[in-house]
């Protein structure tokens, strides 16, 4: 007997689920007039005292009489109660790694659940009142007869599996509950709504037993790692880790990089505080074209489950050279350098485009003679196949409005990526904040003409740009170059003060002449489908002629703006899994995008694709508009071999090809039971509230078996619980009595 | 000319310069300021380099020749001809150790064959180069004055080759197509129209001194005088055929090196 039920006789569920009424009335309302009546009287025998403690007196007197008149009336609980033995109460039990878990370092889940099973004689208890089925679950579900047959070995949760199961077996036979004993870790359901809902539509309670404890002591787990999915070769990808920690607070632990399994460094992190995230970004050198994987392993000390350290990324490295046009309008020596800074780098190509004269271009980078031979592109197409576009010191008049026009489109539809560099002829000053380009920028020009300031500047990198992978000169660790403080000053800068909301300031302008002022010298942001980027100054070419010439700095600030301007930048056909990693047999879907050489999404293109196991087998597949999104594409497939896999995609339309596309994903075994793996308490509430049921700590599941009979259900009966004897009411009772006995002692009344 | 007699003129040229060097003021540092490329949003600056020489004119050296109405002039004419955004108005010698010298990645000198550089000198001119810096050299004949730049060079480049450069080179081709190589003379002999050539330099020719990536950072105008017919342009009996290509090559060379 609990403490609740030694003062109120009954256990709480009686009272939560039961209604009350009064056997000597036939409507509980009407006792508000034995309450009335009690006041009444009480003040009657009162009245002839006055000041203040004659309504404390009347206040116990009235309480006595409502007590009294309560314990007369014979008040019970109505209470729906199953018959036993004629309906069923499923009992399904979590069979997942997961429960092989030592929370607290002794025990198993698994091992503290049975123990807890046995001490509390639970599944005695409950075929006394129900009949009893007893489900195991981990991937699959599957009945069995005893506890004898549990593995606790899964290596996913399927949470849904369980309740599809059920919902098959007892769909027809009076099922009066269930009970879900788990430690709420599903990672593999995919439509556990829709399978919980068919048991609630049922009127079915779930009694979820959490098995468990919400921090694990004592241990350190990456959970997320986003990376690009491909990038350029000779290039720094940048990965961002997520981590977390029970029982490690501020203790320090090494975070490991692998590539393809050779170790590439090693950085200290700092554990945060339980319950919340840490992350750290971090520098990936790639250098080898293909399909390399990236894995990353915490290591903590003392660290109770060393299976949830590591998280694999999936970087397919290429070397497609994206071309990007470059356009000038006067030759400047920021032009000169900037060419000179990228022109090694054999990823990129750069299309440059230079007025020298009034009427006079000189290309540069182009593949052909017909290249640029009019000048700049005038249709979508010829400007469409670049992935990004820079603009000089050119006035915007030089284009058209269509021109105009396109390159906003360029940005916002094609997905380019669109820079402009500072002078005299850009920004403001060559009245751009008149034109449609002023949307595209990532600053808020100004009506003033003369803009450009010659005046000397250093870089104040801003405390985002501090972490952009953008910002950092030596990502590799092997190049010759400075810190920001220590770059020789620029001269001249655009002034522009104010960037627009939403974009990203990653350096401000710090002035010699005036510290209180500090005018945007390099920002971005994102626009439709690409990005645009405003670098206010041209002489960058300084830190080139006023450093050593050994120092790479220059070089390395340029190309690794150029390379982020189109890393983004999609091509007409994509396709990519959606995922980078997949457990085997876990289905894999599959999206391409499909657009025009103009870069109109198209919905009605022939899309195939071929998927290359890791074995070498093909497998073709088709891929479906979504009918979602314009130009998506969709399939599915399952990967079962564990290894990389190569998708290559081919879209065409009526008979003419529009483009393909290869790309890559792994499957990979890991043992997802023991990422994320604390005792969800949040969700199996949830559950069990959503149900009508309850939810039990392991320590409380002894009550579970006599909670389970108050069901209203196809085999329950009422009962009535009387209350007259309830022991808290004859305690109130002693309690009115003696203190208005002790009141009126007090006052000499008695 | 017999080895010691050389060896002899070599001697006094270092002797000579040893007394200039140590001598301040003579390097003629008359009109040298320092205009920083970018001033009213101007982009280029034509920087004439002050170098020590065994031999000078009008008592500042040699790198004064024709300064500096031959780097004005030429400058009109650059900022007629093209969209270069000059600095006009502005005569800009620099000397070799000056702290602003990276600021003018151009750098133009005359009369290189008089050149006599310390190590310390040609150290920071082959940092200048390498750094990305372009240097015209400029007016200088013959085999004697060859051998003495060639032993400056060495100081610079010791590992480097002067090699020819071919008309079909980008250089050649930036603005003007230029396709062949014309010996420049200076405004006497344009005047008289007699002979184009100085001392034995009967052939000119277009040299370069080329950095890693196989583009000329040094470009030697050797038995040729280009400063010579952009001082003249105007005179009204220098040939215009050479003022004209001058001009020419010069353009290139402005635009060659603001887009390589």
């Amino acid at each position: 007997m609990t403490g609740f039920e030694t003062f109120f006789k009954y256990t709480p569920i009686v009272y939560e689920r039961g209604t009350l009424g009064f056997q000597m009335l036939d409507n509980p309302a009407l006792f508000l007039i034995f309450v009335v009546a009690a006041a009444a009287a009480a003040y009657y025998f009162y009245r002839a005292l006055a000041g203040r403690s004659s309504w404390g007196m009347i206040a116990l007197r009235t309480m006595t009489f409502v007590i009294l008149a309560f314990i007369l009336m014979r008040p019970v609980l109505n209470i729906s109660t199953v018959l036993p033995q004629e309906s069923y109460l499923a009992v399904i039990v979590d069979n997942s790694q997961s429960m092989q878990i030592r929370d607290e370092g002794e025990a198993t889940r698994a091992d503290l659940l049975m123990a807890q099973l046995e001490a509390t004689d639970f599944f005695g208890r409950l075929a006394e009142k129900f009949r009893v089925r007893v489900y195991r679950f981990d991937e699959e579900a599957e009945r069995i007869d005893d506890l004898d047959r549990m593995t606790f070995n899964g290596t996913r949760t399927r949470m849904e599996s369980a309740m599809d199961l059920l919902y098959q077996e007892l769909g027809s036979v009076p099922l009066s509950g269930i009970a879900l004993m788990t430690d709420g870790v599903d990672n593999s359901s995919e439509e556990w709504t829709e399978a919980v809902s068919r048991i609630h539509a049922r009127g079915i309670p779930i009694y979820t037993v959490g098995v468990g404890e919400e921090a694990i002591a004592r241990d350190a787990e990456i959970i997320r790692v986003t990376a690009p999915r491909e990038t350029l070769n000779d290039s720094t990808a940048v990965a961002e880790v997520q981590f977390r920690s029970h029982g490690l607070a501020g203790r320090s632990a090494t975070l490991h990089v692998r590539e393809n399994g050779v170790m590439l460094k090693s950085e200290e992190i700092s554990l945060p505080r339980d319950g919340e995230i840490g992350d750290v970004a971090i520098d990936l050198p790639v250098k080898n074209v293909g399909s390399r994987v990236f894995s990353f392993s915490i290591e903590a000390p003392n660290d109770r489950i060393p299976e949830n350290n590591s998280l694999d990324s999936l970087i397919q490295v290429k070397n497609d050279h994206p071309k990007i046009l470059y356009v000038e309008g006067e030759p400047r020596w920021e032009y000169r350098y900037l060419r000179r800074a990228v022109e090694e780098d054999s990823s990129i190509q750069l299309v440059t485009l230079l007025r020298t004269s009034p009427n006079k271009f000189y290309r540069q980078g182009i593949d052909s003679e017909d290249v640029l031979a009019d000048g700049f592109p005038t249709t979508r197409e010829e400007l469409f196949e670049y992935k990004g576009l820079i603009i000089g010191s050119i006035e915007s008049t030089f284009f058209t409005q269509e021109q105009l026009q396109m390159i906003v489109d360029f940005v916002s539809e094609r997905g380019g990526g669109f820079l402009m560099i500072g002078g005299r002829n850009s920004f403001s000053g060559g009245r751009y904040q008149n034109s449609p380009i002023a949307d595209i920028l990532p600053v808020r020009l100004t009506d003033e003409e003369t803009n450009f300031v010659v005046e000397n500047l250093t870089v104040d990198v801003s405390d985002y740009g501090r972490t952009h992978p953008l910002m950092q000169l030596n990502p590799t660790g092997n190049e010759s170059v400075v810190e920001w403080d220590e770059l020789p000053s620029l001269t001249e800068f655009n002034r522009v003060e104010e960037a627009k909301v939403g974009a990203v300031v990653l350096a401000h302008a710090q002035l010699e002449a005036s510290s209180r002022i500090r005018p945007v010298l390099l920002a971005y942001q994102r626009y439709g489908r690409g990005r645009a980027m405003a670098f206010m100054t041209s002489s960058s070419w300084r830190w080139q002629m006023e450093m050593n010439h050994e120092d790479m700095t220059h070089e390395l600030f340029w190309r690794q703006i150029l390379r982020w301007l189109v890393s983004s930048s999609p091509d007409p056909v994509m396709a990519n899994a959606e995922k980078d990693s997949y457990i085997p047999g876990e289905p894999v879907r599959l999206f391409a995008d499909i657009s025009d050489s103009s870069f109109a999404r198209m919905n009605n293109a022939d899309v195939s694709g071929r998927v290359i196991d890791p074995d070498g087998n093909i497998q073709t597949i088709k891929f479906e508009w979504t009918g979602l999104q314009d130009g998506t594409y969709q399939a599915e497939m399952t990967g079962s071999v564990p290894g990389i896999y190569t998708l290559e995609v081919d879209a065409s339309y009526a008979d003419s090809a529009i483009g393909s596309y290869e790309s890559t994903f792994q499957v990979r075994d890991r043992p997802v039971e023991y990422y994320d793996a604390a005792l969800d308490t949040r969700f199996l509430q949830s559950v069990a509230d959503q149900s009508g049921g309850r939810y039990y700590p392991l320590s409380e599941v002894g009550s579970l078996p006599d909670d389970a009979v108050y069901v209203d259900g196809e085999s329950s009966i009422i009962e009535q619980r009387e209350l007259w004897d309830v022991p808290l009411l004859f305690l109130l009772l002693t309690m009115t009595l003696g203190g208005e006995w002790f009141w009126r002692k007090m006052r000499g009344f008695a | 000319m017999n080895v010691i007699a050389i060896i002899m003129k070599q001697l006094l040229l270092v002797s000579l310069s040893a007394l200039l060097l140590t001598s301040p003021g003579t390097l003629g540092r008359t009109a040298a300021q320092f205009v920083p490329a970018g001033v009213d949003g101007s982009e280029f600056v034509f920087a004439r380099l002050i170098y020590p020489s065994y031999y000078g004119r009008r008592g500042r050296g040699s790198w004064a020749t024709d300064w500096p109405k031959a780097d004005k002039q030429f400058m009109f004419g650059i900022d007629r001809l093209s969209n270069v955004r000059i600095v006009l108005d502005q005569d800009v010698a620099i000397e070799i150790m000056d702290d602003n010298l990276f600021s003018y990645p151009f750098l133009y000198a005359v009369e290189v064959g008089k050149m006599e550089i310390n190590q310390m000198q040609a150290d920071r001119l082959r940092e200048y180069m390498l750094r990305g810096g372009f240097f015209v050299v400029d007016d200088f004949w013959g085999t004697y004055e060859w051998e003495n730049f060639s032993i400056q060079l060495k100081k610079i480049f010791p590992e480097k080759e002067v090699e020819e450069v071919p008309p079909s080179h980008p250089i050649f081709h930036s603005f003007y197509d230029i396709d062949q190589i014309l010996q420049i003379p200076n405004v006497n002999l344009g005047c008289d129209g007699y002979r184009t050539h100085e001392q034995d330099g009967y052939t000119p020719f277009a040299l370069a001194v080329y950095d890693d990536n196989r583009r000329p950072m040094m470009m030697i105008n050797y038995n040729t005088d280009l400063g010579d017919a952009w001082e003249w342009a105007d005179a009204p009996c220098y040939p215009h055929e050479f003022s004209g290509m001058a001009y020419r090559m010069g353009l290139n060379f402005i635009i060659y090196s603001m887009t390589h």
